[in-house]
């Protein structure tokens, strides 16, 4: 039974000539739940919000979307989980949508214990918005949507700022509404993995328009079949490398699956577990014996930190939240003073990416930052990030991914010595990091990446660092660190017992072809 | 070369919630500070006056710790050392002068008098400390939300924003601090800091457009809104609240009638005590020592062998 359905609807914003989203035929099941994905603006959020009537987006429609639910009963949490809290306090803001509605003492009493036991965020009931993580603060805006009991939920790019950790568990707390509760959910998200697990049927959209619709398994083995090079992005790795070795036949999504179905052919030889410094000869970075606390904080961030970074390197750093990732990063980059220890590095010309983007921008247009610099250099980067539309624009009008390319191009036009980034995949596709390492890797700076984003670092880094405890535990190439981690790794790596860390790897331990429509 | 270099051991904050005056309910600590806030203007006595103060040193050490009440007073002594300044300087009332500046009569009495104006305003300030311990804006907000709910709504929404925005100014300018923007002279000073400042406007009214779009997400304003009910009123609640109302009004009436009155101008004359100031000085002491009597009954409850305090 559909409980919405959408005929034939266009949406045009006022200024564009092009829709927005364009004759799109879709139902939504009840029960089900649904993930629409597509590259940065592909129409997926226009067309997620206008499911709901009081956040409809403003502009030009032709088609029906008809609802067998009231508005009332639609839930919505929308993308950025910091203004998703409105007031000083969790509880308050919990009770703000029950208030909203008008709802009497002991029901909004009712409401509140057993959603929030639910939710298991007694500890977090008082705290101010200002202290919570990311994951706390999109949890908390999932259960204030909640207290609402609504029968179909919408959530915006709900896990796509989140670390792999969080989302997974915002992830399991979706799949617990939907199946314990029976709410109809729909979700946006601009990569497959992780959604994928949850999803029961996957709409796969690009420039406005449906391109695949189905379940998970159905769509990704229709992207095989049509050799679809642009969406192939769309397949995460762990069913790229099913679909490879069974040569399109089979799909798994998670380890359990791919291990059940799959036998490599023989063990891989285990390398010897060093860092392989390769690359580079110079030191660009060195750390010693940094200490770090933050005023007033109750601990030691970085606790006598050694640490060396080539020049030219790309090095990720790993590690679980408030690890001090960040923190490290400020201190290379000359913002925070470490309280003792020695900081050397070989030049000033520093790039930094902050962890919020948006704090990077400080002209009204795109192009202001994209300023000065080798004009070749500068139309490579803007073609290859594909910025060319976004130049003109505001930098808070663009969407999360594009602003985070842009700071990248911004600051990779500097030409610095020594990249420091946070957290740069964050909310971009998958075509998207590619382009983004590969042009990180060209540039020949060396590179300071915290990430969380593992598929990323295994893939692309050169040297992969583990932050715990205050200083670096250990550090290693990509296949020696991720093949011998359990639990901190990539899905292949946890589906082959460590034997095949990436994509590529599989390929090699299968001994079998690449197709040709892939990229990596 | 220093390892495991050691932090300055700082004195534990002992927790708020082992005082039992702070389970009472935020209606009535609002009520009962309200009062003393009163009371600080309605008494110019010395005596009364120096009674205050004494207590707000006491419960600001009690409440906050002998940390937070130090650390404040360097600003008090500045303070202290304006307002006499400038009163002895600007007026010249009085007739005890002490001797002359520049043709001026420095009078004791302005002496006195900004010496009274700096202990009423220490007593505010430092009262101040108990109470923010004691209400924190989110209980602040809920007393307040009964009496205005849009405005502490709105306050509430304000508050979030303070932190926020104060945050974000750091992160913008912690990225342009990289950069190597020339910042060398006033002028590139002065465009440096007006280019953070206009970035953080943009954010923050990028901001209150998702925030609208959120308050419409859950139904701001399409109904008659309803408040949760955070904090019970218990029957200690009610005593306490009839213990302030009482003593408050006593001594009210008293001010009024002209106990605890002390005039400094036209001449500065030795205080008097008369016995209606006396019952009046008690009955202060009393009210001052609401705070105290709670904490005493809960702790005589609490060590009751058979728990029978606690029971009833």
């Amino acid at each position: 039974m559909a409980l919405v359905s959408v005929s034939n609807f266009s949406l045009w914003y006022p200024d564009s000539k092009l829709p927005a989203v364009c004759d799109i035929n879709l139902q939504i099941k009840k029960g089900e739940v649904t993930v629409i994905c597509g590259p940065s603006g592909c129409g997926k959020t226009t067309l997620l919000t206008s499911l709901k009537k009081e956040v409809a987006p403003v502009g030009i429609t032709r088609g029906e979307i008809s609802a067998s639910v009231s508005p009332s009963d639609i839930g919505i949490v929308l993308g950025d989980s910091d203004s998703q809290m409105v007031t000083s306090t969790v509880i308050n803001d919990l009770a703000f949508y029950m208030e909203n509605l008008g709802l009497d003492n002991v029901s909004m009493k009712r409401r509140m214990a057993e959603t929030i036991g639910f939710f298991g965020m007694e500890e977090l009931l008082y705290k101010s918005p200002a202290v919570l993580s990311g994951g706390q603060r999109q949890l908390a805006a999932l259960c204030a949507a909640m207290m609402a009991r609504p029968k179909l939920l919408l959530l915006d790019e709900p896990v796509s700022q989140l670390d792999p950790l969080s989302a997974k568990s915002f992830l399991e707390m979706i799949q617990r509404i939907n199946e314990e509760l029976g709410v109809t959910v729909v979700i946006t998200e601009h990569r497959t993995d992780g959604v994928i697990k949850i999803a029961d049927s996957i709409i796969l959209m690009d420039g406005g328009k449906i391109v695949y619709d189905g379940t998970p398994g159905e769509v990704m083995q229709n992207i095989w079949k049509a050799q679809d090079e642009k969406n192939a992005y769309f397949i995460p790795s762990l069913a790229k490398a099913s679909l490879t070795v069974s040569r399109g036949r089979s799909v798994a999504f998670t380890p359990k699956d791919f291990a059940k179905e799959f036998t490599p052919l023989e063990s891989a030889e285990q390398s010897d577990h060093k860092a392989e410094n390769s690359v580079g000869k110079d030191r660009a970075v060195i750390c010693k014996s940094l200490l770090y606390r933050y005023p007033g904080g109750s601990g030691y961030v970085i606790k006598n930190l050694d640490m060396k970074v080539n020049t030219g390197q790309f090095t990720c750093i790993m590690g679980g939240n408030g690890s001090g990732k960040t923190t490290l990063l400020k201190i290379v980059a000359g913002i925070l003073r470490p309280l003792d220890g020695k900081l050397k590095r070989n030049s000033e010309k520093i790039g930094y990416l902050p962890q919020n983007s948006t704090a990077f921008f400080i002209g009204d247009r795109v192009e202001d930052e994209l300023s000065g610099g080798d004009l070749a250099y500068r139309e490579s980067l803007i073609d290859a990030l594909g910025l060319r539309d976004v130049l003109n624009r505001h930098p808070y009008d663009i969407s999360a991914g594009e602003r985070q390319r842009a700071a990248l191009a911004a600051i990779l036009l500097k030409k610095p010595d020594i990249l420091l980034l946070d957290e740069p995949t964050k909310g971009v596709d998958p075509y998207m990091k590619t382009v983004m390492a590969d042009l990180i890797k060209k540039s020949g700076a060396a590179t300071l990446a915290s990430t969380h984003d593992v598929e990323f670092a295994a893939t692309h880094a050169d040297v992969c660092m583990m932050l715990f405890d205050g200083d670096i535990a250990f550090e290693m190439a990509p296949f020696g660190f991720f093949g011998g981690n359990r639990y901190y790794t990539t899905e292949t790596a946890m589906a082959t017992g460590g034997s095949a860390v990436t994509y590529g790897d599989v390929i090699k331990l299968w001994k079998t072809e690449k197709p040709g429509f892939i990229r990596e | 070369m220093r390892r495991n270099k050691t932090p300055k051991k700082e004195l534990p904050q002992k927790d708020i919630l082992d005082f039992r005056f702070y389970m009472i309910h935020p209606a009535v600590i609002t009520a009962y500070y309200s009062g003393i806030f009163a009371c600080v203007f309605m008494f110019s006595h010395p005596a009364f006056v120096a009674l205050i103060l004494i207590f707000a040193i006491f419960t600001a050490i009690f409440y906050c710790g002998k940390a937070a009440f130090f650390g404040m007073v360097r600003t008090l002594v500045f303070f202290g050392v304006i307002i006499i300044l400038s009163n002895v300087l600007t007026s010249h009332r009085g007739v005890h002068i002490l001797f002359y500046l520049y043709n001026n009569p420095i009078t004791a009495e302005a002496a006195v008098a900004g010496l009274v104006g700096f202990a009423m305003l220490s007593c505010m300030l430092i009262l101040f400390l108990s109470f923010n311990r004691l209400i924190d804006s989110g209980r602040f907000l809920y007393v307040f939300a009964r009496l205005a709910p849009k405005t502490a709504f709105v306050t509430s929404m304000t508050i979030r924003y303070f932190y926020l925005y104060r945050n974000r100014a750091k992160e913008i300018a912690d990225v342009r601090s990289i950069g190597g923007e020339d910042r060398g002279g006033f002028a590139n000073k002065v465009r440096y800091y007006a280019r953070i400042f206009s970035a953080l406007v943009s954010w923050c009214l990028e901001e209150g457009m998702k925030t609208a779009l959120v308050l419409k997400s859950r139904e701001y304003g399409r109904h008659t809104r309803t408040s949760y009910v955070l904090y019970k009123f218990i029957v200690s609640d009610g005593i306490c609240l009839f213990a302030v109302a009482a003593l408050f009004t006593l001594l009210a009436l008293g001010a009024m009638t002209g106990a605890g009155q002390y005039n400094i101008y036209p001449k500065l004359m030795p205080p008097s005590v008369s016995l209606r100031d006396m019952i009046f000085y008690v009955l202060l002491l009393l009210y001052l020592a609401i705070p105290l009597v709670t904490e005493g009954v809960a702790a005589v409850k609490r060590r009751m062998p058979d728990g029978s305090g606690i029971c009833q």
